[in-house]
């Protein structure tokens, strides 16, 4: 009997596993693609190239779903996969450095921000402000919702490095919104 | 005059809510849909019905290759006299060839079947 397309995540991976269910598949592609989407968004700020990384992620979910433990996060999981194209991206670039570079730089013609508006671009900007490390803890945590274990185990930091980088990253976005106020 | 966290961690998750997440691109799933590796399992079959009839035409040639053999087993007295004809033994054995080659062909990750 084929699995409902409104079933939990790991009743769809489940599907998946056990009889390569493609219409399982599809429902979970649909279902998270946005997420994906978002957290490739904010890490590469190029939403071409998020979006190329994000049907690699999910190309990669398919051949990796036997890795997949149901009892953990679907979306975390993604998440581990989005990171590691992320980086994979960043190192054919071949340096991981000049990738930062052009991420710390302002907004430009070159990058595409997620939508219109003022608040939207600021919080581009106040996140060129961090760390690549520090970014990606806090588009994790605050963007994608995880937790900060479940961003650990999708950066494959430990936990108290994960803590340390949402901390230090969210007191930088304070100051940069504190100041960005007085000015 | 710095803001008590839980309010800055507030305003924070509000402007992510408020940039994100993108528009839903309903064309996304299709184009990752028609990325995922086809089954391919007409081709296993194919190929697997091509293994048994080549078989089969194998061990009517080959049969008499092996009636000696047969003579030699039924001589030594490990198989009953008459109850295992050259030729069922070459289909046997190309049988389990074919089976071997269909189990192969067939075989994918776990995420591939």
């Amino acid at each position: 009997m084929a699995v409902p397309l409104n079933a939990p995540d790991a009743d769809l991976a489940a599907a998946v596993m056990a009889a390569g269910d493609r219409r399982a598949f599809g429902a979970l592609v649909a279902r998270h693609q946005q997420a994906v989407r978002a957290l490739l968004i904010r890490l590469t700020r190029q939403s071409a190239l998020a979006d190329d990384l994000a049907q690699e992620t999910f190309l990669k979910a398919w051949t990796r779903i036997g890795s997949f433990r149901a009892e953990g996060s679907f979306r975390a999981w993604l998440c581990a996969i989005a990171y590691s194209e992320f980086l994979m991206a960043a190192r054919k670039a071949r340096a991981a450095q000049r990738l930062t570079d052009g991420l710390a730089a302002e907004p430009g013609e070159t990058s595409t921000p997620p939508g219109p508006g003022g608040e939207r671009v600021d919080l581009d900007r106040a996140l060129a402000e961090l760390s690549e490390e520090e970014r990606t803890c806090v588009v994790l945590c605050y963007a994608s919702g995880l937790s900060h274990s479940e961003a650990a185990q999708a950066t494959g930091l430990p936990v108290g490095t994960v803590k340390s980088h949402v901390n230090r990253g969210r007191a930088r976005l304070k100051l940069w919104f504190e100041r960005k106020e007085a000015a | 005059m710095t803001r008590p966290d839980e309010e800055f961690d507030a305003q924070l998750r509000g402007l992510f809510a408020d940039a994100g997440p993108p528009a839903h691109d309903p064309e996304f799933a299709g184009r990752v849909m028609a990325r995922l590796p086809h089954l391919e399992r007409w081709r296993a079959a194919a190929v697997t019905a091509a293994a048994l009839a080549g078989a089969a035409i194998a061990s009517v040639q080959a049969a008499p290759l092996v009636t000696g053999l047969a003579v030699v087993l039924e001589d030594a007295g490990a198989l009953a006299a008459g109850a295992f004809s050259g030729q069922a033994i070459v289909m046997a054995a190309a049988g389990a060839a074919a089976l071997g080659l269909a189990l192969l062909l067939s075989w994918r990750e776990p995420g591939l079947r």
